[in-house]
């Protein structure tokens, strides 16, 4: 049985620390395999583990208006995320049921995304070309994958609903994880709430919890954090907080021009 | 680094876009560094890649060569990025010198 927890609404930074302790427990055979769930308190911008801040974000907008940025350990683009979003990590071992192949894995783990739409009532796909699951061609969940400590996980969102707005004065290249026909964000991609009556929020999470246990073809019971992961991810926190880390690339980049 | 005395090259893989910078120097590359969006597994053997390439020839064939050898001793995994994507977005760079 793999462990269910659901953190509700947690801290950006944190919610990054969180999962990657997991992970490590996972990969230790600590913990057993877990799927997470979380919301953000605030609105956040995440960033990927190869991106430069200066050329992806807005920083004076993010900082004015309270937009925590949070640099991931995984790769890929960048998310706007805010609390209208369910956040999802299916953290597994390196050698568990989880694919070795990183489309397959992609391939499995997002099918639960499909099926939850299923159980909605909703007809969603998996695109290989774009790792993301879309609704009538708009990508309706982005996401991510990351392999370290033994572990595997498949990260990502689940719109509810989003401002599209304030992710066009974040980011300085909303649509460039979009079908390439695509010249808006709002366009390419589409929320729960464009295609239904939002059901009770415990409804939806309950019909993503079932996707992925018949994606996965387990059964999941409702677990709690342990002490250790607890401990580890606070510690973690610290750095992804740091100004450090989240300006890793670009600090290379500055350190170049002092040589120079 | 200021990026006008940089080589610049960017090609959209499927996997996702790769911004190569970096100098030719006598021919070889030097100084090179990579920005994108990609996904490689595990993430940091970018930096085993960029440590092959300084020094390499600034040829199609050479930085090829070097990026799929740092593929194979590393096992990488980069969904939609092939060691030719990198190679094209690199050689963009050399080629706008």
């Amino acid at each position: 049985m793999w462990r269910f927890i659901d953190v509700d609404k947690v801290d950006g930074a944190y919610s990054t620390a969180l999962f990657q302790s997991i992970g490590r427990h996972v990969g230790s055979g600590t913990s057993d395999e877990t799927i997470l769930f979380w919301r953000v308190t605030n609105p956040a911008l995440y960033l990927g583990y190869h991106q430069y801040v200066e050329d992806e974000v807005h920083e004076a907008y993010c900082q004015a208006n309270n937009i925590d940025m949070i640099r991931r350990i995984l790769g890929g683009g960048c998310g706007y995320c805010d609390s209208d979003q369910i956040l999802f990590a299916v953290i597994g071992t390196s050698d568990g049921i989880i694919p070795t192949n990183v489309q397959e894995a992609y391939k499995k783990v997002l099918s639960g995304v499909v099926s939850a739409l299923n159980i909605l009532g909703l007809e969603g796909e998996f695109d290989p070309t774009r790792n993301g699951v879309f609704v009538g061609g708009r990508k309706i969940s982005g996401n991510a994958q990351g392999r370290f400590d033994g572990s595997v996980m498949v990260n990502g969102s689940f719109l509810l609903d989003f401002d599209f707005e304030t992710m066009d004065q974040v980011l300085k290249h909303p649509t460039k994880n979009l079908r390439p026909y695509v010249k808006t964000a709002r366009q390419g991609m589409i929320t729960l709430s464009d295609l239904m009556e939002l059901p009770d929020l415990e409804e939806i999470k309950q019909a993503l919890r079932a996707g992925f246990e018949d994606a996965l073809r387990i059964g999941t019971y409702d677990g709690q954090l342990a002490e250790e992961e607890v401990i580890l991810a606070q510690e973690l926190t610290t750095l992804y907080t740091s100004r450090d880390w989240t300006y890793r690339m670009d600090n290379k980049r500055k350190k170049r021009q002092k040589v120079k | 680094m200021v990026l006008e005395d940089y080589l610049k090259g960017i090609h959209k893989s499927k996997g996702g876009i790769i911004r190569s910078f970096l100098k030719v120097d006598n021919g070889l590359i030097s100084d090179i560094s990579f920005s994108g969006d990609f996904f490689m597994f595990p993430e940091d053997a970018i930096d085993v890649i960029l440590a092959r390439l300084n020094g390499t020839a600034a040829t199609e064939e050479a930085v090829l060569s070097a990026i799929k050898e740092v593929y194979g001793s590393e096992g990488i995994q980069s969904p939609g990025t092939t060691p030719e994507d990198f190679t094209i977005s690199i050689m963009q760079a050399v080629g706008g010198k």
